[in-house]
């Protein structure tokens, strides 16, 4: 990693939220690569990151924070070391409505911990409060299966402080 | 290494909300925790109130006394001869709280209800409202058995065992601390204040009510003492069928145990450790209680080395302990053998250094690196 940048990484599932959280704690606009989805509307989501979501953040000494968003679809997967490489961690954004969330709880940290298994790991999951099948604890009971324990919290991609609890959590496992 | 640290060992005095100040040189680890509150005294009365209020340590019964501002307290003391005074009193009595009346005309005795004169000197309004706390808290070296909740038909903890929950309960125990004993601990639990019920889920990790306005209600009074709770059965542990409001379990009793941390007893002594991170996300403004959760995780501490090393406040680290506890995570290190002294650790915010240091700092994390 350059000492004169540093690098986060939102990864997950299509519509969970990972260009919401990048906008939410840019200084500006991020890049984005929206398309409308080919397979129409999902709720009120009509567009899906196809290649990545780039923006930054200017530390308090002017060095710039990369953010980089993956796109959910399994067959970008060959993006994934490439963007990850350098990265501080990786941010896990998952959707709490989804029925499968322990799978693809699962699924996406063996995923960064197959490509590189020292990389912060965090997992955030979006829309638990309109979530009636939501269950904590088979969510954590599938990231046992694949490792160390990492943190998962519930929280809101719009917030800001929210947003930014997952990077503070990030950055205390990594010590 | 702690008299390095800012906050001198105390919680800011404007969060303890404290009138006067307890006597620093007491030993506060099995004190039992009493809110008085006081409604249409005059300044001497009141004077000797708080005098009496100090004398209360020599029972090992720590009070805050403050103002009725209407809501539940440990003991009123009021002046029946003022209007304000005796509207105080009735309300009170009503919801069963114990009051101690000046200037009342004597009457039969009543369960609850103390008189005393206005002459009174400290020493003895300090016996009457000993009396009044509950006369289990005499000639007892170490806190009371659980007593019974006020209301008779509240749920009564049995007396947990030193291994799985604080050993013993206060006499006027919040509920908060009564979801830490083995009945209701990591089980589904109805809550019910005033006609109003909440639903802990620890399965799901969520709590539920039915608008959003009752969970910001509940997660201000759980550190009261009047709830209802009732575990639910497996067949009826599910998600309630209201389509109403729901969040985070951990964040919610986080942030319930912070906004009564004046009012908790300390927690139990003893080394502990987190196996899973509780889910707070939804509870960013407690950065110490993120701090507090990732040095659980990497090995069993005590509550004293936890406030050192991640410098935080002791009431701060002992309303996470509880809440921890009370979201069914947190777990009694058994041998002392297996106790890593945090000594032996790098010190926080030592091992990070340069870029990351800077990032930490942006995001609010600057006196953890």
């Amino acid at each position: 990693m350059s000492s004169h940048s540093a690098k986060l990484v939102f990864a997950g599932p299509v519509g969970a939220g990972k260009t919401t959280a990048i906008r939410t704690l840019s200084d500006s606009a991020p890049v984005s690569t929206e398309m409308p989805m080919s397979e129409g509307p999902m709720g009120d989501k009509t567009t899906t990151t196809v290649a990545l979501d780039f923006s930054s953040v200017q530390l308090d000494d002017g060095t710039p924070l990369h953010l980089y968003g993956l796109p959910g679809q399994e067959h970008f997967s060959h993006m994934r070391p490439l963007v990850m490489e350098g990265a501080v961690g990786v941010l896990v954004i998952l959707p709490g409505d989804s029925p499968r969330i322990a799978e693809e709880c699962e699924h996406w940290v063996r995923s960064v911990r197959e490509i590189n298994a020292d990389m912060g790991l965090v997992v955030g999951i979006t829309r638990t409060d309109i979530s009636p099948g939501f269950r904590m604890g088979e969510v954590r009971h599938a990231v046992r299966r694949s490792g160390q324990p990492i943190p998962i919290f519930t929280f809101d991609a719009r917030s800001r402080e929210q947003t930014s609890h997952l990077i503070r959590a990030l950055l205390l496992s990594l010590v | 290494m702690q008299t390095a640290l800012g906050w001198a060992g105390h919680c800011p005095p404007v969060l303890r909300g404290e009138p006067f100040s307890f006597p620093a040189n007491a030993d506060s680890t099995h004190m039992i925790r009493a809110d008085i509150a006081i409604a249409a005294l005059d300044e001497d009365t009141m004077q000797r109130l708080r005098i009496a209020a100090s004398l209360l340590a020599a029972y090992r019964i720590q009070a805050r006394v403050r103002d009725w501002d209407g809501t539940r307290c440990s003991v009123l003391v009021a002046d029946h001869a003022d209007a304000y005074g005796r509207q105080a009193s009735d309300i009170a009595r009503r919801r069963q709280t114990p009051v101690l009346l000046f200037n009342a005309p004597q009457h039969a005795p009543a369960p609850g209800v103390g008189y005393a004169d206005p002459a009174s000197v400290a020493s003895t309004l300090a016996a009457a409202l000993r009396e009044l706390l509950g006369d289990k808290t005499a000639d007892a070296p170490a806190p009371a058995a659980p007593q019974a909740a006020p209301q008779a038909e509240k749920a009564q903890p049995p007396a947990p065992s030193p291994a799985a929950a604080p050993e013993r309960l206060p006499a006027v125990a919040s509920t908060l601390c009564r979801l830490t004993t083995p009945e209701f601990q990591g089980r589904a639990v109805d809550a019910t204040l005033r006609g109003r019920t909440i639903h802990i889920r620890p399965a799901e990790g969520r709590i539920y009510a039915p608008s959003l306005s009752d969970l910001l209600s509940a997660r201000d009074s759980l550190g009261q003492s009047d709830w209802t709770l009732h575990a639910v059965g497996d067949h009826d542990s599910a998600r309630p069928a209201h389509d109403g409001a729901s969040r985070s379990l951990e964040a919610f009793l986080l942030q319930a145990a912070y906004h009564s941390r004046a009012h908790l007893p300390d927690f139990p002594p003893g080394h502990y450790r987190l196996s899973d991170w509780p889910d707070i996300g939804s509870a960013p403004e407690h950065i110490g209680a993120l701090k507090i959760a990732r040095a659980l995780l990497r090995g069993p501490a005590d509550a004293e080395r936890l406030g050192a090393s991640c410098e935080v406040p002791p009431c701060e680290v002992n309303a996470a302990l509880w809440a921890y506890r009370a979201a069914g995570l947190l777990e009694t290190e058994g041998g002392v053998g297996a106790f890593t002294t945090m000594e032996d650790r790098p010190p926080e915010g030592r091992r990070l250094g340069g870029l990351l240091a800077r990032i930490a700092t942006h995001f609010g994390l600057s006196r953890a690196f």
